[in-house]
């Protein structure tokens, strides 16, 4: 297979371990931390580093009482269980959070060693009253803060375009390579369909995420 | 930049590719640069940390993401006294001094070097 495709296991309604990668090339000294912040740049550019969280995505809306809605879950040491996605952001460190900036964010469980991964998975959910278009109000970066001793490691993203049981690990380019939140009717040979369809009362998740250029 | 004085007179510097992981047990003083050029001096400590700490990013915008290359953003160094741990964090323009309780710190066992 070949870039686009469907992330293998990713979104909410899903138990696989195997959905997102990130290795480390070298031994990190304490467990990664991931946080989500305000992107104020233009895709596939970002900020320097995070410091607010007002966007859309991370204040809400009155349609989903102000929760954050990006989530993600740490898989590294186990799959998490079907309908890992929080029904609020605990404040701190928790596994799975929703995540906003230094309030709630997740802490991977281990510390890996030099070429080794921690695992991830992500979930979108936005309310029927989100702003739309999207552009500004969901821009965010997804930050991974981790510490080393020795040399500094290369870091390397990946997304699983085989099975659960049988991974296939797609690297994902920096600036080339981007993830999609997306319904899940969408097709690979019609990019016309690579979108998210806000409900009209309520909230929707995404229904599949697809890796594209 | 670390700048390690040991129990047997040698000083372990940050530079030429000498890292953390070559600093031995057995350190006297530890001080430290900052990005302004000034030295700190780590009080007397049972044991020593140091680490750098590294960013790396999805960007997510209209609902896609791209990945971008990390960048380093601070150097974490301290030390132990009892139940209690010196917490430096140095980043550019910013140096952060708390005291944490010792097991709120984050890093492995491998990490600490003993002080004499």
């Amino acid at each position: 297979m070949s870039i686009p495709f469907k992330v293998t296991g990713a979104g909410n309604g899903s138990t696989a371990q195997n959905v997102y990668k990130i290795t480390f090339s070298q031994a990190l000294s304490s467990p990664p931390v991931y946080k989500a912040w305000d992107n104020s740049q233009t895709f596939p550019a970002r900020d320097v580093s995070g410091t607010t969280t007002s966007h859309e995505i991370f204040t809400g809306t009155t349609g989903n009482g102000s929760k954050p809605m990006l989530s993600l879950v740490a898989t590294t040491s186990s799959a998490p269980s079907s309908n890992w996605k929080p029904a609020s952001a605990t404040s701190g460190s928790a596994n799975p959070n929703r995540l906003k900036g230094s309030l709630s964010y997740v802490t991977d469980p281990t510390t890996p060693g030099a070429g080794e991964s921690i695992l991830f998975n992500l979930c979108l959910e936005v309310p029927y009253d989100a702003t739309v278009p999207s552009t500004t109000s969901m821009a965010a970066i997804l930050e991974v803060t981790y510490t080393y001793t020795g040399a500094a490691p290369t870091v390397t993203w990946y997304a699983n375009e085989g099975t659960e049981g049988s991974p296939t690990w797609t690297e994902l380019t920096p600036g080339t390579h981007g993830i999609k939140f997306c319904n899940s009717s969408a097709e690979i040979s019609d990019s016309t369909t690579w979108k998210l369809t806000l409900p009209t009362s309520g909230t929707v998740e995404d229904g599949c995420q697809i890796v594209t250029t | 930049m670390f700048v390690v004085h040991l129990n047997d007179g040698k000083i372990v510097k940050e530079e030429n590719g000498i890292t953390w992981d070559d600093v031995p047990d057995g350190i006297s003083v530890i001080e430290i640069t900052t990005p302004a050029g000034e030295i700190l001096t780590l009080p007397k400590c049972e044991s020593y940390f140091f680490s750098n700490e590294a960013k790396t990013y999805l960007t997510i915008d209209n609902l896609s993401t791209a990945s971008s290359p990390p960048t380093i953003t601070a150097s974490i160094i301290g030390g132990v006294i009892g139940d209690k741990a010196i917490y430096i964090k140095i980043e550019i323009g910013h140096i952060h001094i708390d005291w944490k309780d010792k097991k709120d710190l984050p890093f492995i066992p491998s990490v600490y070097r003993k002080g004499i």
